[in-house]
């Protein structure tokens, strides 16, 4: 086994493996505690809750993602460059603060609902936990289905173009039948993401009938101390999500992408400029982005002055600090354990087993939830025969690298894949050291796509929220859950002010360091 | 190369600072560990005042450890068995006192100086337990929104003028919420799942904790809280803010809040120091002030207390909300249940 899966397989092991382990032990009789709550009605309601929920937000946001995908593939423009920028710092954007920013646009005293002077609110409700959700993923969904379309071959796609159909027509018609593999993927990832939601039903949800199963595996251990009934319940959420991405996994078998060797990243094919009618389309598709955003900013200026102390606090410092470092371990492990994973499944010349294999565990460490994996550690912790000092810091960095390591792999595969194409026989052919050649020509040709890759894992660490929430105590907070604090004690000053600054941050980090667009993934391998 | 240099710097200093705080985390005063909940130690609670106070007088360090809320204390501290590095628990309701006291968990407390309580009901949990302040639990409403308020349970539920209008904390996450819930137990018994259906309809929402609620309300997002009528002392002292009202109905349940030492402390003569001295008067006014429930002692042995204390109309009957075993979770079956 080479070192790369290797240091990848120990890694799982430590880090999701182990505890799940020690949670399963340490659990008396969770097969009849699991046979009990299966038979609760307010079991199978929050089941019930989450799959639809899940299931209404994920193929929303893939249907209302497509006609801008489409507007935007195969076009130059500002508009496609803000649609990649806004889909990383939505990647980053913790739920809480989408949670926040709804309640002060769309809430019955919302700045909104102020302007038309209307005295109806659809929040607290499942839509706004579905509208919510759409608002976080579409933008994501945007980018990946612009990829997707732009995966068909030029010639294709110019000849699509060139049919008098209506746009709707050629979308259903000739677009979606091409895309339709990647765009279950994007459903099943948004569904898994949507199914394992807290921070957006913990502040737009609430009570018993707006919960997901995610929230009640927290409340069951930090509320009710039933360590049994929580770890049962992220049972049942890992039988739900485990046959779907089986099913999913073998109805669209994954093989070796093919993949052009050209790099699509600045090049666009020839297609009309965007019409006003699809700008204006566009823009209410940024203003329905934007206006949760615009409400937090107007908050924070509003309420400057009795914000201004909170935000320069040391309370404040710390949560970021805390943040920052978490974000930047977690982040680092995790990009290059994934890489060196990666790039060994790439070289491999069983490559007909090593991809497909590397696909399904991608796929089955996402029936692990933020909140199963941090109710396994909490148990892993607990088991210990000495007191680690500092240790939720310690399973915190490894809770974001084992959520972050699929999603950075599965980013860094197509990379790897293409490096492997255009330079692995080239580098055999050097007579040089295997560090050498992967530090000085790996690293450096994919330093770009590497870092994209970071950031997008500090961006999760920073937003994740389930997992600090569960392991944290108040003398140990991150950006979320002092926002959350904040939040909690009405002082929604303070919490605009400081998400103002994290999001000028994250757009700042973003522009300052540069997103490289993905390689394109095309069909079409002949021209080399 | 900037960039190179940028993030190099960077990660020195995060590393720098990680270190540092470390290293100065060190204190050679003994600490005094206290979990409570989070309201206690924030910047308007008492934790901050009380800690400074006693800190001046033990020559000892206070450490807050905040949890969200009051009845998640009491888990933490069972979850985390022997290793709790807790002294001292303050924050646990009555509700979960019973529990508590019962839990082994908790050390026994004698208390130096009688007490003269205001309750004398309060001291249920004497060898445990101590209490350190009280409040009744109500509905605080909006006059400018709510021009009437309800006038008993039944009426908050069926007059369709509230209809959407009431916040209140999960019972499941939540003191208060849990208080609620006893109330209309209380009041409904066997007819409580039905009731639960209604009071649906005149929510806009079900909060995890008591301050996500009520942070919601002063956002205008609903025209009635489940608080405590102490909130309404609050907006007159601290706010001058005449709009927020207590809704006084027939009966109200109680809520005593209590402290404890825990059995694995290491610093239990510097815990029973802590319990006496949360029961002075001058920490009791702190608490009262600052926590906006009423003192544990007697107001009259609080001589610089503001008067509205005294002044403040009290419910004539109260709900004791100490429980039989099991009637917590039948109780929380049926919330989870029947509101839908």
């Amino acid at each position: 086994m080479t070192p790369g899966i290797l240091l990848g397989l120990l890694f799982l092991s430590f880090s999701l493996i182990l505890p799940i382990t020690s949670l399963i032990s340490e659990v008396d009789g969770i097969l009849n505690v699991f046979t009990r709550l299966i038979g609760e009605t307010w079991v199978i309601s929050a089941l019930q809750y989450s799959v639809i929920q899940a299931g209404l937000s994920a193929f929303f946001s893939i249907a209302l993602a497509l006609p801008f995908a489409f507007i935007l593939a195969n076009r130059s423009g500002w508009q496609k460059k803000l649609a990649y920028h806004t889909s990383m710092i939505f990647f980053s954007t913790p739920s809480i603060v989408v949670g926040f920013g709804f309640v002060l646009s769309y809430g019955l005293s919302g700045y909104l609902n102020q302007f038309i002077k209307s005295e109806e609110t659809f929040l607290y409700t499942k839509t706004a936990v579905i509208v919510a959700h759409i608002l976080v993923n579409l933008p994501f969904a945007v980018r990946f289905l612009i990829d997707s379309i732009e995966s068909i071959p030029g010639e294709q796609f110019k000849a699509m173009e060139m049919l008098p159909l209506s746009r709707i027509k050629k979308l259903w018609l000739l677009i979606i039948p091409e895309i339709k593999r990647p765009m279950f993927t994007l459903f099943m990832t948004i569904f898994i993401f949507c199914l394992t939601s807290f921070g957006i039903v913990m502040t737009l949800g609430g009570g018993p009938h707006n919960s997901t199963l995610e929230v009640l595996i927290y409340q069951k251990l930090r509320y009710d101390g039933e360590l049994a009934e929580a770890a049962a319940l992220g049972v049942l959420q890992m039988l739900i999500l485990f046959p779907l991405i089986t099913f999913s996994f073998f109805l669209f078998k994954t093989s070796i992408p093919h993949f052009s060797t050209r790099v699509s990243a600045g090049k666009f094919e020839q297609r009309k400029p965007i019409s006003k009618f699809e700008n204006l389309n566009f823009s209410l598709y940024l203003l329905f982005l934007a206006l949760p955003f615009i409400a937090i900013l107007l908050d924070a200026a509003l309420n400057f002055k009795s914000g201004i102390q909170d935000l320069t606090s040391w309370a404040t410092l710390e949560a970021i600090l805390n943040s920052c470092m978490i974000g930047l371990f977690s982040s680092l492990l995790a990009t290059i354990l994934a890489w060196l994973f990666v790039r060994d499944i790439s070289k491999g010349f069983t490559k007909s087993i090593s991809f497909p294999a590397f696909s399904g565990l991608i796929w089955f460490m996402q029936c692990f939830s933020p909140a199963l994996v941090a109710l396994a550690w909490f148990s892993l912790v607990a088991q210990l025969p000495f007191e680690l000092k500092g240790y939720n810091f310690l399973a915190l960095i490894f809770i974001h690298s084992l959520l972050s390591f699929p999603i950075i792999a599965r980013l860094l595969m197509p990379v790897s894949l293409e490096f492997e194409h255009k330079f692995g026989r080239l580098i055999e052919s050097l007579k040089i050291s295997k560090v050498d050649s992967f530090f000085k020509i790996e690293v450096k040709e994919n330093k770009a796509h590497l870092l994209s890759a970071f950031l997008l894992g500090f961006g999760l660490s920073a937003s994740e929220f389930t997992a600090v929430l569960m392991l944290s105590g108040g003398d140990f907070t991150t950006i979320t859950t002092f926002l959350f604090q904040l939040m909690g004690a009405y002082k929604y000053g303070a919490a605009a002010l400081i998400t103002v600054v994290l999001l000028f941050l994250l757009i700042g980090v973003n522009h300052f360091v540069g997103i490289p667009t993905s390689y394109s993934v095309s069909k079409d391998r002949s021209k080399t | 190369m900037q960039k190179k240099v940028f993030y190099f710097a960077s990660c020195i200093f995060y590393l720098m600072v990680s270190i540092s705080s470390f290293c100065f985390a060190e204190d050679q005063k003994p600490i005094l560990n206290i979990y409570t909940y989070l309201s206690f130690t924030s910047k308007w609670g008492p934790g901050s005042r009380i800690k400074k106070k006693f800190e001046a007088e033990c020559q000892c360090q206070v450490n807050f450890v905040s949890v969200d809320d009051g009845a998640s204390l009491l888990r933490r501290v069972k979850l985390e068995g022997k290793k709790t590095k807790a002294d001292l628990v303050v924050g646990i309701d009555n509700i979960l006192a019973g529990e508590a006291s019962s839990s082994g968990l908790f050390d026994s407390a004698p208390i130096q100086n009688k007490l003269d309580l205001a309750i004398p009901s309060l001291d249920k949990y004497k060898d445990t337990l101590i209490p350190f302040d009280f409040g009744w639990v109500s509905l605080i409403y909006n006059s400018k929104k709510v021009k009437r308020p309800p006038s008993d349970l039944n009426d908050l539920l069926t007059n369709p003028s509230f209809k959407k209008s009431l916040i209140f904390s999960d019972p499941v996450t939540s003191s208060p919420g849990l208080s609620f819930l006893f109330w209309l137990n209380n009041e409904y018994g066997d007819k409580l799942g039905e009731k639960l259906k209604l009071l649906k309809n005149q929510t806009v929402t079900v909060t995890p904790g008591w301050s996500e609620a009520y942070g919601l309300f002063l956002k205008g997002e609903g025209g009635l809280v489940l608080s405590y009528t102490t909130s309404e002392i609050y907006h007159k002292i601290a706010e001058s803010n005449q709009d927020y009202k207590a809704a006084f109905f027939k009966t109200h349940p109680v809520v005593v809040e209590y402290a404890g030492i825990t059995k694995s402390s290491k610093q239990k003569p510097l815990a029973r120091n802590f319990l006496s001295f949360l029961l002075t008067p001058q920490i009791q006014k702190i608490i009262a002030e600052n926590n906006w429930m009423y003192p544990a002692i007697k107001t009259e042995a609080i001589s610089d207390l503001n008067p509205i204390f005294n002044s403040f109309p009290k419910p004539t009957s109260t709900i004791d909300s100490i429980i039989e075993p099991g009637l917590q979770k039948k109780l929380l079956n049926t919330w989870r249940t029947g509101y839908k």
